[in-house]
Formats: structure tokens, sequence, C-alpha cells
């Protein structure tokens, strides 16, 4: 129940914020899909809802792409992290800006692809261009196949919250039963609190879960 | 399938969400996890306690400090490496200065590095590149270890690792990372280093497994018997890893220092200056699982609240917990099973053979004493008094009762004696024979009685000499006859 005066769409956009938090959270600690970190997952799914899953994905690759193709290059230059960081954030604007007119230009995408740029919202396209520090970092931090194995986690992610908070009447349900919201911390409690093995762990260490240790048996 | 189910609900595996939820966070303090993050803190505060980390050439911490570096004053090799660094990253080995050159040195791919070189690398970590978190950090020179003989023949270029896990003070798990020519000569699994899980009780390595592939599931371990990409290529199962009882002592007592309750400590062998601490980890990965086989929250369970006297005593309850699995792996082998030099033994009262075996307790008739292992002796003896206990005093009257000279001039005289009175003195029904021995340096005459046995989970009905020899210190010696089953481990002296 919304109050009258109350913006409804600030309501529910910040009442889907906790939903995939959750499922993020889920994802993480149940699931072993460690994502980018949280906010690129919430990220992306809010870019999703922005520009529609067909166009998001499409943006996603390109960022992913131009972002892993100018890094390799400038791998290797001297020159600061940051710098580098811009470079990228610069290849990205330039590519994504050729991209579109290709798109826009090319009567392949229009015609055949029924492809149409001037439907989505633009702060989708900003929300989706910020994961690039995040996996220009990850891909510093560990390796390039890592962090490409964390952004695909994170579209996994993304689009599960996506398509959740796109099921019919799924706002109105929240707004009217916001009850569910305040659960929703007592759910993340319970999972934070876990100690279990990850599904993924699970098939991680199977060698050692299905033939226990025979050493470990003795008991002195 | 079903098996995964089955025992996942009893599975020793420690996974992440347990060791942060349980070990990381109520055990590592943000202070000591500061000083396990840190490279220097980390050598101020072992070095405190004598114990030896790579020596430190220098510590730059700003941009003006790297202007005024002398670099023609740092030794031919050396290592520069973030202070914060983690995953072996941003450490560059430089391995002497080139031919000719006062300017350039070569690096571990062979490539000539300058001191431009040095210095961006060094500008990269000032900037977190490497760092935890990405924070601001600092550059440290130190020395570069050179790699022990015998782990040489196992390792492309850098130096191999050993990671060992403690955990109130004991060393609960190790293994060694072995440098390949695919890491680059880097320690570092994802890299491509080989793993080998090592046995903590005896230091000899077990199991070694290599990274198969990245995939968006999981990361995938082959087993891996051998080195791959050496000149030549060696087994890795069995290298006993030298130092061992120094290299888990010194495990332990980084732990106490670091105030970690949780650590993992990775040391390194100096071909010259013997085992060396280069890292604390506050957050130690948990692949060391795959590598030894065995889970990790069995042995946390296990070692929760045992109170360590000392280091050497940690280290005696880490290897009577946890060592083993070299001689699990003989016993499978050769089809016997490895016994102490002196084990545990319960003897069995006359005519009390049969005991219900699922029952703990021993049930009364039956003696518990140790005996000695005796590879010396053919026959098996026992001690008067306890066969006296066991029920053979009659047989130890009726042979007193003859009048046996007490010592013989020779064998043959022994052996003529036996012959002649043989079948009178073992018409008493527990004495089977007579026999021979040469016992405080005099040739006897002694009766031999038929005794039940238990001895490591196996029974037996063994033929032991009574021995009246007064410094017999245990009360049952187990002569070869009886040994056939067993491989003897000398090196144990204490029955678990």
């Amino acid at each position: 129940m919304i109050l009258p005066n109350l913006p409804h769409g600030i309501i529910v956009l910040l009442l889907f914020l906790p939903v995939i938090a959750t499922i993020a959270n889920f994802a993480r600690y149940v699931l072993g899909i460690r994502t980018l970190g949280i906010y690129p997952a919430l990220s992306l799914a809010f870019a999703f809802l922005l520009t529609g899953f067909r166009y998001g994905m499409i943006i996603t690759t390109l960022v992913f792409a131009i972002s892993s193709l100018s890094y390799s290059l400038i791998k290797y230059t001297r020159m600061h992290y940051v710098s580098k960081i811009t470079v990228i954030y610069t290849a990205n604007a330039i590519f994504l800006i050729l991209a579109f007119t290709l798109f826009t230009q090319a009567p392949f995408f229009s015609n055949v692809l029924n492809l149409d740029f001037n439907e989505i919202n633009p702060a989708g396209v900003l929300l989706i261009a910020v994961l690039i520090d995040f996996f220009v970092k990850q891909t510093v931090k560990k390796d390039w196949f890592t962090a490409t194995r964390s952004f695909i986690e994170t579209i996994i992610v993304s689009s599960i919250g996506f398509l959740i908070i796109r099921i019919p009447r799924f706002d109105l349900i929240l707004v009217k039963y916001a009850w569910i919201i305040p659960l929703l911390i007592i759910v993340n409690v319970i999972i934070g609190q876990g100690s279990n093995l990850k599904l993924l762990e699970i098939l991680r260490f199977k060698q050692i879960i299905v033939k226990p240790n025979p050493q470990d048996d003795k008991s002195s | 399938m079903t098996n995964l189910l089955k025992n996942l609900a009893t599975t020793e595996v420690l996974g992440i969400n347990r060791r942060n939820q349980d070990y990381l966070r109520p055990l590592n303090s943000p202070s000591a996890k500061k000083i396990a993050d840190s490279k220097l803190l980390t050598k101020r505060i072992l070095r405190r306690s004598n114990i030896q980390t790579p020596e430190l050439f220098k510590v730059i911490r700003t941009e003006k400090q790297l202007k005024y570096v002398d670099w023609s004053s740092l030794p031919k090799s050396f290592v520069i490496k973030p202070n914060q660094g983690s995953r072996g990253r941003g450490i560059l080995i430089v391995y002497g200065k080139k031919k000719g050159s006062e300017q350039a040195w070569i690096q571990s791919n062979n490539q000539i590095v300058r001191i431009k070189d040095f210095e961006s690398h060094i500008m990269q970590i000032f900037e977190g590149r490497f760092s935890l978190g990405s924070r601001r950090d600092i550059a440290l020179i130190e020395e570069r270890l050179k790699t022990d003989k015998l782990l040489k023949k196992y390792s492309y270029k850098g130096v191999p690792d050993i990671r060992i896990i403690v955990y109130n003070s004991i060393p609960l798990m190790a293994m060694t990372r072995l440098p390949t020519k695919e890491s680059n000569g880097k320690a570092n699994l994802h890299a491509g280093a080989i793993c080998v899980g090592i046995d903590i009780g005896s230091g000899i390595t077990i199991n070694g497994i290599h990274l198969k592939s990245k995939s968006l599931l999981s990361d995938t371990y082959e087993p891996i018997e051998m080195t791959y990409d050496q000149k030549i290529n060696l087994p890795i199962k069995g290298i006993e890893i030298p130092n061992w009882d120094e290299i888990l002592e010194i495990a332990v007592k980084c732990q106490r220092e670091s105030g970690l309750g949780y650590a993992g400590v990775d040391i390194a062998i100096d071909r010259d200056k013997g085992p060396m601490v280069f890292e604390l980890n506050a957050r130690p990965g948990l692949g060391i699982q795959v590598t030894n086989n065995a889970g990790l929250r069995f042995r946390l369970e296990r070692v929760a609240g045992i109170k360590v006297k000392n280091t050497k005593h940690a280290v005696r309850i880490a290897k009577n917990l946890f060592g083993g699995s070299v001689s699990e792996e003989i016993e499978l082998l050769s089809g016997r099973q490895i016994a102490n030099l002196v084990e545990k033994i319960t003897l069995f009262e006359k005519g009390k053979y049969k005991v219900k075996r699922k029952r703990k307790k021993l049930k009364q008739g039956t003696l518990l004493v140790k005996g000695l292992l005796d590879t010396g002796l053919l026959t098996s003896r026992i001690d008067r008094d306890t066969a006296a206990k066991l029920g053979f005093i009659d047989a130890i009257k009726s042979f007193n009762s003859y009048e046996i000279p007490k010592v013989f001039n020779s064998f043959e005289e022994a052996q003529a004696y036996i012959d002649k009175m043989d079948n009178t003195i073992s018409k008493h029904e527990d004495i089977v024979r007579l026999a021979k021995i040469t016992e405080e340096g005099k040739i006897r005459v002694r009766p031999v009685i038929s005794v039940n046995l238990l001895i490591k989970g196996i029974h037996k009905n063994i033929e032991v000499i009574i021995s009246t020899r007064k410094e017999l210190i245990y009360p049952i010696l187990i002569g070869r006859r009886e040994l056939k089953d067993f491989l003897i481990d000398a090196s144990k002296t204490f029955t678990r």
C-alpha cells in the first residue's frame, strides 16, 4: 500500500533492491557463485530493467569484449594503473559509439535484427559501463579467465534478478505485501550465518567427500 | 552420486563458509591479520623470536625515496616485492647482472631489466596494483633465496615453498608447491605449479596435483605422478622434505608470534641458511585438502581444546594424530602393517584366548603391556613374573624343580642336555619344549610356553621363552619368528 504523493517508481525500485541483493547473497554463499560483487550484480540487473534484456546483453557483451581487448593491448605498456583504467573507459566510449552508429545505420541490424537503440534508456548504458572498473580490477588482481568467470556469473545472477522482478505484477505484489522485505533480512541473516559447503565446493572436493580418508578414521 | 550425498552430511571437508565463520573471524584478530598482511611487520615480529626470514636490503616507501635508491649498492641477485602483495603477484626476481653491464640485470624469464623498469615496477607497487584490496603499498627489496639441492631437482627456477596450516599451535596439514616451466618459476597452483601433499608424520610427499582446466563451474585438478617440464622428470611422491621437524616447529612458533588463531605459514628452504619463513597467511586457501586427499574440518575439530605445552609437544601431537599417510601406503603395497619399535600388547591369561572383539574395554584375564619388537631375537621372550601373572606359575615351578645346570659351557652341551631332558620336563602341560639361549652373556636352558596375545589388532598364539633376566625393561620381547606380518619403523618409539 503506497500513500498518496509517494513516488511509486522510486518505492518499487527500492523494493527490488533487497530482492536482487538477496539473490546475489544466496548465489555467493549457498551456490558458490562469486560474481564481481553485489554492486555490479545490482547495477546490471537494473541496467537490464532500463534497457531491456536483449539490448542489455548486447551492450554488456560489447563492454566485455572491448574491455578485454583493450586491456590485453595495454597490459604490458608501462603506465599507471588508473591511467590504464581511463584508457579502457575511453576505448569503451569510442567503440560503443561506433557500434551504435553501425547498429543504427546498417540496414541489417535495423531491418533484419529489428534493433532500435533509440528505445533504450541511456542510464542503463552507463550502469553497464561501470562494470568495466570491476572487471579490469579483477583481471589485474587475478587473471583474465577468473575475471571472465566472475563477469559471466554476474550476468547470470543479474539475469535471474531481472527475470524475477519482471514477473508480471511482481512490483504490485511487493508493494502490497511489503512486509516480505523485512523477512528478507531474516533470510539473509540465515544465509550469512551458514557454514555449510557451497554447491560448487561440493564439486570441487568431490573426491574427498566420496572417498573418506581412512587415515582420519583413526582415533587415538 | 548417492555416495556423494550420503557422505555430505558427515563430510570432513572444510568449506569457505565454515572457515570464515568458525575460524577466521573469531580467531584471526584485525591486529594479527595486519601483521600477516604486511611482509615488513611479519619480518619484525618473527625476527624477535629468532625465526629466520629473507634478509631485507631496502624499504622504499615514497617516490622521493625511489629517486635516490642506489641500485649499485645491492647484491647481484635480489627480489623486489610489494609489502602487502598476495598470490605471489608483483614479485620481480633478479638473478644477476648482465655481463659487462652495471646498469642491466637479468630477471626470471631471461629478460633484461634496467633501473627504469625497476622504478616503473615499484611505482605500480605504490599504486597498489598487486596489493590486497588494491591499497597503496610500499616496496621491499630482499635477498633471493637459493633452492635447496634436493628440491631443485623438482622445480623450475623458482624456490618451492612449503605451506603448513596451523591451528591451536598444532600443525594440521602441509603441502609443497613446485614451480614449473608453465608457471614461469612461480610456486602458484593456478599459474601451473605442482602441489604435493606432505605427510605430517614423516615429511614425505604423498599425492601430487596439477590444475587440469579452469571451467566456468569450478577448477578441476588432476593427480600427477611426476614433474612434467623439467630437463629430467622425476616422481614427486616420496620426496623427503629436509629439516622436517624444524619446519613444523617454525610453523608453530610463527602462529604463536603472529597471534593468528588459524594460520597458513609459508616456508622455503634456503640452500645455505635452511628453513626461512617468507610469508604468513591469515586466509589460507582450502586446496591443500585436495593435495592431501583429506579434510581439514576433521583435523580442526580433533585438536580443538588440546593444551599444548611447548613447540616440541605440538609437533609430537601433530605427528601422532595426523601422520601416517606414508605408512598406510607402504602397508598397502607390502601387505604388512607398520609397527613401532615398542608396541602395546595385550597378553591373555592361560586358557582365556577368546575375547569379544567389539568390546572396547579389555575384559578380565588380560594384561596390557609394552613390548619391544626385537629383530635381534629369533624366539620371543617373556619376563618370568609376567608369565606367572598369566597363569604359568606351575610351569615355572615345575621347571625349577629339576636340577638344571645354571650355565652351560657351549651350545652343544646345552643341546645335549635338552635332548636328554626335553621329554621329561616337557611333560608339564604348559611347557612346550626347552630352548637354549644366551642370557646375560651366559648359555642357559629355559622353558618355552605358548602364549596368546593381541598385537596391532592381530591375534597370535606364539611360543615364548621364559626369561629370568633381571634388567629386562619390557615384560615381553617379540622375536623375528612373529614379526613376519610387520614392517618395523625404528623412528617411532611411542604407541598411539
